[in-house]
C-alpha cells in the first residue's frame, strides 16, 4: 500500500486561495442612475462596528461589489429626474410639486365671438393645478426572511480569515443597497400608465407560447407614436429613452423590418459592434433587472421602459451609511446594516410606457 | 417561408366533457393570435379520446377579430363538412391523434382557435381533448 493522502491524512490539508473569483452580477442600471443623479453613495468604512470596538479584519482584500458587474449599457442620464430634493435640515416629510391642470372647453369662433351689445359673463372660472408628491422614508437592509436583519461579524475570527472580513461585509451591504434601489426604481417605472404589446396582442395572457410575441421595430414605432401623441418631452436631440432586456435586443436584431431598414447602414447593422445605440426615436439602454413575470401560459413576459425625461423624482435625507447595533457582545460582535433616508417617486406616470414582449423559444 | 427557422408550439386548449355538452355542442380551445405566423405553416395537433359509447368528436377551427364573436372556418369555398376524428365504443377506447392544417386564409383574421364538436351522444368527463398549434414564426425572409 503506497503512502498517500488516503492512508496518511495527517500530512495533508487544503488551502483557500486569496484569489476571489467573479460572481456574475447585473449592472443595476436604475440604482446607478439614482446614486449619480443625487450624488449619493453608500460609504463602507474600513472597520465596522461601534467605537471603540470596530472590527477591521485582515487578509487579502475582498473586491468591491461593482467588480463583478456586467456593464451592459452606458449610464442613464440625470435628465430623467424632474427634481432632486435634499430634505436635510428642512421641515416636512413630503415635498409637493405642482403641475398645471388645464381644463378644456369650447374653442370655436362661434363660441368665442362677442357679438354686438352682448354682455360678457362676470362669473369667474376656476383654473386648476395638480400635484405630485415625494415623501422621504427610512430604508434599511439587508433583509432576512421577513424583516431587515444585520450582518454580524465576530471580532476573534475576523483576524483569521483568508480575506478581509470587514470588506466582505461591506461588499455584501453595498450589493444589497444597490439591488434594493434598483428594484425600487424598476417597480416605480412599472407603474406606467400604458403598456404596449407586439402587434396582435393586448394583454400578457394573450401570449400563449415562447417566442410568439417578440419585441419589434414596429412596436417601438408605435410606442414612439403614443408618446408623441401624448406630447411627452424629449431629450435635446428629439429622442427619448428605451431600456430593454437583452432578450429585447436579440429580438430586435432578428426583426425583419429592422433588418431591412439597417441593411445598408453600418452604424445600425447588427453585424457590426455598437449597432445597439440609438434609433431615430430612442436611445437604447439595457438592463438585466427589468420585470419579467410568468403569465397564465407559463411564458415569461418582459417589460421594457420607454421613458421621457422628467419622469422621476428623487430625494435624500441626512443619513446614508452603515450603522452598527449596540448589541455587540461587549465589543466582540459587530452587527451592521445600511440605513438611508430616501425619497423616490414618479413625477408623472404618463412619462413612462411599458413595452411588453415574450421570452424567446 | 421563414429563415432562420423559428418553430413555435402554442397551446390550443385541453379539457374534457365534464360539463356534459349535448350532441352538437362546440367546445372551444384557447385563442391564438395570428400575428407573426409564417404563411402556410400553421397546423394543429388534435388528440381526441371519445370514450362514451357512440359519441363522436369532430375537430374544427374558428376565427375572430375580437375574441368575442367566433366564426366557423370552412376548409374551402365548397364549405365541406368536417369529418369525425374519434368515435366511442362500448369498451375502452384510445385517443386518436391527428394533425390538421389550418386553412391559410385564417391568418387574415386576428385570432384563431381550435374547437371540438361532440356528436350523437352527450359528453362526459371520460371524453377528453388536447389541441396544440404548431407553426413557424414569420421572420420576413
Amino acid at each position: 500500500m503506497p503512502i498517500s493522502r488516503a492512508e496518511l491524512s495527517e500530512e495533508f490539508f487544503d488551502r483557500t486561495s486569496a484569489i476571489l473569483l467573479r460572481q456574475p452580477e447585473p449592472q443595476y442600471l436604475y440604482a446607478m442612475l439614482f446614486k449619480r443623479a443625487l450624488g449619493i453613495a453608500l460609504n463602507i468604512p474600513s472597520m465596522i462596528g461601534r467605537q471603540p470596538y470596530e472590527i477591521g479584519g485582515q487578509g487579502a482584500p475582498y473586491s468591491a461589489p461593482e467588480r463583478d458587474r456586467l456593464m451592459l449599457s452606458a449610464d442613464l442620464g440625470a435628465e430623467l429626474f424632474a427634481a432632486q430634493v435634499n430634505f436635510t435640515g428642512e421641515p416636512g416629510h413630503t415635498m409637493k410639486f405642482n403641475r398645471p391642470r388645464f381644463t378644456d372647453s369650447t374653442y370655436t369662433q362661434a363660441a368665442r365671438e362677442i357679438g354686438v351689445n352682448q354682455s360678457i359673463s362676470t362669473t369667474p372660472l376656476v383654473a386648476g393645478s395638480e400635484q405630485a408628491l415625494l415623501t422621504i422614508k427610512r430604508f434599511a437592509g439587508p433583509y432576512g426572511a421577513t424583516s431587515v436583519q444585520p450582518y454580524g461579524l465576530d471580532a476573534f475570527d475576523s483576524t483569521m480569515g483568508v480575506h478581509n472580513l470587514s470588506q466582505f461585509v461591506g461588499t455584501h451591504l453595498g450589493r444589497d443597497f444597490d439591488k434594493t434601489l434598483d428594484s425600487f426604481w424598476v417597480t416605480l417605472a412599472d407603474l406606467a400608465s400604458t403598456t404596449v404589446y407586439p402587434l396582435g396582442y393586448a394583454a400578457d395572457n394573450d401570449i400563449t407560447a415562447k417566442g410568439q410575441a417578440p419585441f419589434t421595430y414596429e412596436q417601438q414605432s408605435r410606442v414612439s407614436k403614443i408618446q408623441d401623441e401624448a406630447n411627452l418631452p424629449t431629450l435635446g436631440d428629439g429622442r427619448r429613452i428605451m431600456v430593454v432586456s437583452p432578450t429585447g435586443k436579440k429580438q430586435l436584431k432578428d426583426d425583419p423590418q429592422f433588418a431591412r431598414y439597417c441593411e445598408f447602414h453600418k452604424e445600425l447593422n447588427p453585424m457590426f459592434p455598437g449597432w445597439f445605440g440609438s434609433t431615430a426615436e430612442y436611445h437604447y439602454f439595457m438592463s438585466n433587472t427589468l420585470t419579467k413575470s410568468s403569465n397564465s401560459s407559463s411564458v415569461n413576459i418582459h417589460k421594457a421602459h420607454a421613458i421621457a425625461p422628467g419622469v422621476f423624482l428623487g430625494g435624500i435625507g441626512k443619513t446614508i451609511g452603515v450603522r452598527a447595533a449596540s448589541d455587540d457582545n461587549y465589543g466582540e460582535t459587530a452587527k451592521v446594516i445600511w440605513l438611508a433616508y430616501l425619497a423616490l417617486g414618479l413625477a408623472d406616470n404618463r412619462f413612462v410606457t411599458k413595452v411588453a414582449y415574450s421570452e424567446d423559444v | 417561408m421563414s429563415f432562420p427557422a423559428q418553430w413555435v408550439t402554442a397551446p390550443g386548449g385541453t379539457g374534457d366533457f365534464t360539463s356534459a355538452p349535448v350532441a352538437g355542442t362546440t367546445t372551444p380551445g384557447t385563442a391564438l393570435s395570428t400575428a407573426n405566423i409564417a404563411h402556410g405553416t400553421l397546423s394543429c395537433l388534435f388528440v381526441l379520446l371519445a370514450d362514451t359509447n357512440t359519441l363522436t368528436m369532430t375537430a374544427k377551427f374558428q376565427v375572430s377579430d375580437d375574441q368575442t364573436t367566433w366564426y366557423d372556418l370552412a376548409g374551402d369555398a365548397q364549405n365541406p363538412a368536417n369529418v369525425a376524428q374519434a368515435t366511442g365504443t362500448a369498451g375502452a377506447d384510445t385517443a386518436v391523434s391527428r394533425v390538421l392544417p389550418v386553412p391559410t386564409a385564417a391568418i387574415g383574421w386576428k385570432y384563431i382557435r381550435a374547437a371540438v364538436v361532440n356528436g350523437v351522444a352527450t359528453g362526459a368527463s371520460i371524453d377528453t381533448y388536447a389541441m396544440t398549434f404548431h407553426y413557424r414564426r414569420f421572420t420576413g425572409f
